[in-house]
């Protein structure tokens, strides 16, 4: 809940340095530059990497069915068969640790594509058509951030039950509201350029112009905040896991395997909330340094120092 | 050392001068009675000649003394008890509703047995002693198996209800326990005792003091059914009233006071209890804790006195190490115990476990050996009733694991290579269900059945699955079972029962039900009752998968302490015994 609050309150600097930012002309920077520039930022970018290639290999890399239960190697610490040793069904966490970087990045890719969707689609109305459309969808925004995120999104697994599915949408359903702020805003200033108005005049209509002309001028800002979500899309959905509600058993995630069972035997076999709770950290840490890197680099005002 | 006390206590009530004078007056008075030729007919077929448990009862307690001093003068084990203290209870689920007739969660029953009695107790172990006692110990005095048909109880006279409104601290009386068992055989759907208590006939209220109970049949199991943990006995002015669910008003060692949703029940000591002296806490605080790694804080850090389980949420390895990180507890280990049964539980009306087949391919295809070693080293196989007790099945009376079997009863059925079987199991966060299922789904892979897990919120898994729903093709959980074979088997598999939840019919189980409900012969009687579990077994309206055993340590600091906190459904109302030395600054 706090990652969602501080994440919102990043979003609100963030927009006020970006209202002006539209457009951003030094995209794209070469990669080297931007390691030597934000050394910081690549090793945030380093870990994101890796989460997705380990996500996306992970039935290679694996060394056992997750699920698969071992009455003979129940509790086993550390060894050359297990590398993170195994839990009390005998399960080896290594592989659990790996399908859970697929579980995690699959509600986190779906979450924020979906807060993104809704989000931008929001802001954009909004600040388009302005008037009573903003009013009402601003006040409807405003309404949904008045409720905590991670209780609101309790309260919709809770609602609607929860799987790998419904733990995406409340996710994302919990973080929309903030990004389409963060778009009306640049959408506005855009509403006044000359080009709109000359879109216009050659008869374009209001999808067409949103479309063509106010899309892929806010794109950076969507991708560059949307980047930032992913870490706290990661820690909302650890924490539901957690309390239980996230996707059901026996799916890996690294915030089930945190949860209940590992805790309380953390005394005798601390690799079962080690791993997953080391993993959490990291990515969300990675994720973050990352889009703070972005953000900076996308920022001409802050652009060449550092 | 807590055991020790507990035996000696039971062995010197045996012997104790008063009912030993007063037994054999009351045996005299009925020679004389015999000699002068007044008393003849079936009336006098007395206690005496039945033979087994009810015998033993008869020979032990039932001519007990006809007022209640005996039972108010302290008992020989309790002379060192000291008063004081507040006695934490972490309780893993929430009580649905302190209503014991209507609800019999873990929760429930475990709150309102702080607050009511019982008529009669159990005074024995049924899993470490295989005889099953009931005893006088609670509002009755006395009791005596007048015919094969007819109980007559003599009640304490100085119990009185907790003084609060609208109850208001009146006496109890007669009335109150006809009252209460009227309530638990009448016609509501929602009582979880309407079965057992429908062989009641009529209950009768001589003076205030007796209570005569007739049943319809001959039926043996009502000692234990007076006796068991939902029979209490409550007050009109509350059980009448919607208020029952959320408040409790009884006669017992604590007095209900709030109940903090989500948070925390709180109880106060009973002042005008009717076994002067007891209870020994001033206070109760049992607080709802899901969590189990905060329910493991609490016990380390002191705040909570007795801490276990089974495996595999609490691996028995774990608990090695508490001993070693919180030195001064005992350690009660229990094989068989009557609540670690685990067990796939099946819809037998709806597709595909209407076909017995298909239930028969999880009884032959589950791999048991594997959960044995995966639960550990009390574990074994379960059986409808615990293999422990006398009445469970042994080893050998089980089919052993047979992959092949298993997959042509799956063929037979229509579920092929091509065609293979998926069901789902839909389950709670509680009561073990997320291990059983995850271990079900699993050791189900080689026959080649998918199962998928449909975790829903408890209090809907418990209306909709548990409590007879009927959308739902299985669940799987760890459960409990009874002291007794006809609470245990009667109210769940005949076709009547009004806990049938897998809705199973058999004219066959029905049969064996009705024949060991009315047999009094222990013998016969667990004869019938081992044929009725090997059908049970055979035609799989449940498959008892295995009994994991429980490992439960207690701190020293509590006495008089004996029994699982969940092991046994009894303990419950064992809390008046208990007592702290040295008493826990709080």
């Amino acid at each position: 809940m706090a990652a969602i609050d501080s994440i919102a309150r990043d979003d609100r600097a963030l927009f006020e340095r970006t209202t002006t930012a539209y457009g951003v002309a030094a995209w794209p920077l070469s990669v080297l530059r931007f390691c030597r520039r934000k050394p910081l930022g690549a090793f945030g970018g380093a870990i994101t990497l890796a989460l997705i290639v380990m996500a996306a290999i992970h039935p290679w890399i694996a060394t056992y069915d997750p699920n698969a239960i071992n009455p003979n190697e129940v509790l086993h610490g550390l060894s050359g068969q297990h590398y993170f040793g195994t839990d009390n069904y005998g399960r080896d966490v290594y592989s659990r640790v790996v399908y859970g970087a697929w579980a995690s990045l699959e509600v986190s890719i779906v979450s924020v594509a979906i807060g993104t969707a809704i989000g931008t689609a929001i802001g954009v109305l909004s600040g388009y058509f302005g008037g009573a459309v903003d009013m009402v969808l601003q006040r409807f925004v405003d309404a949904t951030l008045a409720f905590p995120g991670l209780i609101l999104a309790i309260a919709l697994v809770g609602l609607v039950g929860p799987s790998v599915k419904n733990v995406s949408i409340a996710i994302g359903l919990v973080t929309f509201p903030s990004l389409s702020r963060i778009v009306r805003g640049p959408v506005l200033s855009i509403k006044a350029q000359p080009y709109i108005e000359a879109a216009r005049s050659t008869g374009a209509n209001s999808l067409r112009i949103m479309l063509r002309h106010v899309l892929p001028n806010i794109v950076a800002i969507v991708i560059v905040v949307s980047t930032a979500r992913f870490g706290a899309a990661i820690l909302v959905e650890s924490s539901l896991s957690f309390l239980g509600l996230g996707p059901p058993p026996p799916t890996a995630t690294w915030g089930s395997m945190l949860s209940g069972d590992a805790i309380y035997i953390m005394q005798t076999a601390w690799w079962l909330a080690f791993f997953p709770g080391a993993a959490i950290t990291l990515v969300v840490l990675g994720f973050n340094l990352f889009g703070d890197a972005l953000r900076d680099v996308m920022d001409p005002r802050l652009r060449g120092r550092s | 050392m807590a055991e020790d006390n507990y035996w000696r206590r039971y062995s010197r009530r045996t012997v104790r001068r008063r009912s030993f004078i007063a037994g054999g007056a009351a045996g005299l008075t009925a020679l004389m009675a015999a000699a002068a030729g007044c008393s003849s007919g079936k009336n006098n077929t007395t206690a005496s000649t039945n033979t087994g448990s009810n015998a033993r009862v008869a020979g032990t307690v039932a001519p007990a003394p006809p007022t209640a001093q005996a039972l108010a003068t302290a008992d020989p084990a309790l002379a060192n008890a000291k008063r004081g203290g507040t006695f934490n209870i972490d309780q893993a689920d929430e009580p649905i509703s302190l209503d014991n007739h209507r609800q019999e969660t873990p929760g429930s029953i475990q709150a309102a047995n702080l607050v009511y009695n019982h008529l009669l107790r159990r005074a024995e172990d049924f899993v470490a002693a295989p005889g099953i006692i009931y005893v006088s110990d609670e509002l009755a005095s006395g009791w005596e198996q007048i015919d094969k048909l007819t109980y007559r109880f003599s009640l304490v006279k100085n119990a009185k209800w907790h003084n609060v409104a609208p109850v208001n601290g009146r006496v109890f009386t007669a009335d109150d326990v006809k009252y209460s068992i009227d309530r638990m055989r009448g016609s509501d759907p929602e009582l979880r005792t309407r079965s057992a208590w429908a062989p009641v006939d009529k209950v009768e209220a001589p003076d205030p003091y007796t209570v005569v109970v007739t049943t319809k049949q001959p039926y043996a199991a009502f000692t234990a059914i007076a006796g068991h943990t939902w029979s209490i006995i409550m007050p009109r002015e509350l059980a009448d009233t919607p208020d029952v669910n959320r408040k409790a008003i009884g006669t017992g060692p604590f007095i209900f006071k709030d109940w903090q949703s989500g948070v925390a029940l709180h109880f106060d000591r009973n002042p005008d209890y009717f076994r002067s002296g007891q209870p020994f806490f001033d206070h109760v605080v049992m607080r709802v804790v899901p969590d189990l790694g905060a329910r493991t804080a609490n016990f380390r850090a002191g705040e909570t006195d007795i801490w276990g389980g089974s495996p595999p949420t609490i691996p028995f390895s774990t608990i090695d190490d508490m001993k070693n990180a919180v030195p001064d507890v005992n350690e009660i280990k229990r094989t068989g115990s009557n609540n670690s049964g685990t067990k796939a539980f099946f819809n037998t009306t709806a597709a595909p476990f209407n076909d017995k087949r298909v239930r028969q391919a999880f009884l032959y295809g589950a791999d048991y050996d594997s959960m044995i070693k995966i639960f550990g080293g009390l574990a074994q196989r379960a059986g409808p009733m615990p293999l422990a007790s006398v009445w469970g099945l042994k080893e050998a009376d089980f089919p052993k694991t047979d992959v092949a079997k298993a997959k042509a009863l799956l063929e037979a059925a229509g579920y092929t290579a091509d065609k293979p079987l998926r069901v789902k199991t839909t389950i709670s966060r509680q009561y073990a269900g997320p291990a059983v299922s995850q271990i079900l789904q699993q050791v189900m892979k080689p026959v080649g059945v998918t199962v998928d897990i449909d975790q829903i919120e408890d209090t809907a898994w418990i209306t909709q699955v548990y409590r007879g729903g009927q959308n739902y093709q299985m669940t799987s959980f760890g459960d409990w079972s009874w002291e007794d074979p006809d609470r245990g088997l009667y109210a769940y598999f005949h076709t009547d029962g009004n806990a049938n939840n897998t809705h199973y019919t058999s004219t066959q189980a029905d049969a064996l039900l009705e024949q060991q409900r009315g047999e009094f012969d222990v013998e016969a009687r667990k004869k019938i009752v081992r044929d009725l579990q090997l059908l049970l077994v055979d035609d799989a309206p449940n498959v008892w998968l295995v009994s994991t055993g429980t490992d439960e340590l207690s701190r020293k600091r509590l006495h008089n302490y004996k029994q699982m906190q969940m092991g046994n459904q009894n303990s419950y109302r064992e809390w008046e015994n208990c007592w702290f030395d040295p008493i826990p600054s709080t």
